[in-house]
């Protein structure tokens, strides 16, 4: 019996190996360890929650960030991590498929898990370059801030774009996580000033009326306190879009160490 | 004549594998140059754990009436953790340097776990939250270093161990490096909101 034909044998191993092979080659957000398929583009949505139209503003705009500044934002919403925690998951993705440039690790992935029957979840993990100018704590802002409450409404693609909104010119360095705090949290200084300029301006106003126009150089002053991350810096890296529209070149090799922070809601 | 030849013949044998030792040599040499730089990641991170307590301390020191005790058990752990030197990263060193930093995560874990129990309002500070998403941060990088450097060791490792390179890497001094094993919990970062 225990002479079975060892041909039959190789031949019921090799078969057995293949299998193995196609199933870790495959695989899905179920499979232990699933490192999904890198490809050439920027925009992965395993859960098929954006439109085609949503999947192809995102890819242009990130495209063309990547164009611009070489800083490669991976946007990933898939239902699973192979298994892994969500940090760990965006770590060895943005590790494994080198996002960002390899002389600067300026890569960021982002990963949504959409609500299911528990809890939704979402990551952002800035490359090693970018931990300084997307520190912990700036990501979880973020996370709470931008995302979250849009993802609560079901609204996947408003949070992933007001987070991008935030991100981009951060990695662009045209704004900063301080700047940000300054836009997000009114000081008492802003306010002061704020009042004091509407004294001023009630007092002109009580002037003039009172004593027919004289001091007209206080009027018009330079007041140019708020200038807001939104529209001002849009446009000064809009420049190269359009130039050449060749498809995204492919990762670059950047590295991950573990910074940014994790959300679920 | 043919006494030359021969000569001729062991002098170009040796001169091969000369070349070949010193690149195998050299090819370890990088191997565990990449490992140890791989490890000074490993003791930064570390070092950012170390830097958290002052951070908890203060933490537990906002919920005002705290007990005295729980800071001085997490401040001796953490005048316990040790540095490790590159040079000396042996099995038995590096689970001593991980013991140290692991009791001293226990420490900090109860002494906020103890503080929130008594004042559950704290979690819903500023400073509270910070120092969750710190910690979170700083786990995280601390298992992607230690990842990074066990695979460089392993790979260290594998070359100095093969034959004919383990002859060259025992003229030379090339010793097999210890890994971090996952030690007692410790792989799952010490979460402080197991209590919640």
């Amino acid at each position: 019996m225990l002479r079975t034909n060892p041909f039959r044998l190789i031949a019921i191993l090799l078969v057995l190996l293949l299998l193995s092979l196609t199933v870790a080659a495959q695989g899905d957000y179920n499979t232990p360890g699933w490192l999904p398929q890198k490809e050439n583009h920027l925009v992965y949505d395993y859960s098929g929650i954006l439109s085609g139209e949503q999947r192809e503003t995102l890819e242009k705009r990130l495209q063309d960030f990547n164009d611009s500044t070489s800083n490669q934002i991976v946007v990933m919403i898939t239902p699973g991590f192979g298994g892994n925690d969500i940090s760990s998951f965006a770590f060895e993705v943005g590790d494994k498929w080198g996002i960002g440039q390899k002389s600067l690790s300026n890569g960021v992935i982002i990963v949504v898990k959409p609500k299911d029957a528990t809890s939704g979840e979402v990551e952002i993990a800035p490359g090693m370059g970018l931990e300084g100018a997307l520190p912990d704590i700036f990501c979880k802002r973020i996370i709470e801030d931008q995302m979250i409450p849009r993802f609560r409404e079901d609204d996947y693609y408003g949070g992933i774009v007001d987070a991008l909104d935030v991100i981009m010119p951060v990695c662009a360095g045209e704004y900063s996580y301080e700047k940000y705090k300054e836009d997000h949290e009114a000081s008492p200084w802003a306010i002061l000033i704020f009042l004091g300029i509407i004294g001023i301006v009630v007092w002109i106003g009580t002037r003039r009326e009172g004593s027919g126009g004289g001091g007209g150089h206080l009027s018009g002053g330079s007041f140019n306190g708020g200038t807001y991350y939104g529209g001002s810096s849009w446009s000064s890296w809009g420049g190269s879009s359009g130039s050449s529209r060749g498809g995204f070149g492919g990762f670059g090799g950047g590295s991950f160490g573990g910074g940014g922070a994790s959300g679920r809601w | 004549m043919k006494n030359s030849k021969t000569l001729w013949i062991i002098l170009g044998l040796v001169a091969l594998i000369a070349v070949w030792a010193v690149s195998a040599n050299n090819k370890m040499t990088a191997k565990s140059e990449k490992a140890k730089s791989a490890w000074g990641d490993v003791q930064a991170d570390y070092q950012r754990r170390k830097d958290l307590v002052s951070q908890a301390i203060n933490v537990v020191k906002g919920a005002g009436n705290y007990e005295a005790e729980t800071l001085e058990a997490v401040i001796k752990a953490r005048n316990n953790v040790i540095d490790l030197d590159k040079e000396d990263l042996t099995e038995e060193n590096i689970s001593k340097f991980q013991a140290a930093y692991d009791r001293m995560s226990q420490e900090m874990t109860k002494a906020i776990n103890v503080t929130v129990e008594r004042y559950p309002e704290l979690t819903a500070t500023k400073s509270y939250q910070e120092f969750q998403t710190q910690l979170e941060g700083c786990e995280n990088r601390i298992n992607v270093s230690r990842k990074k450097f066990n695979e460089a060791v392993q790979s260290y490792n594998v070359t100095i161990k093969r034959f004919p390179n383990s002859i060259v890497a025992g003229m030379f001094g090339f010793d097999e490096m210890g890994y971090f094993q996952a030690s007692e919990g410790a792989d799952q970062a010490p979460s402080t909101e197991s209590l919640l």
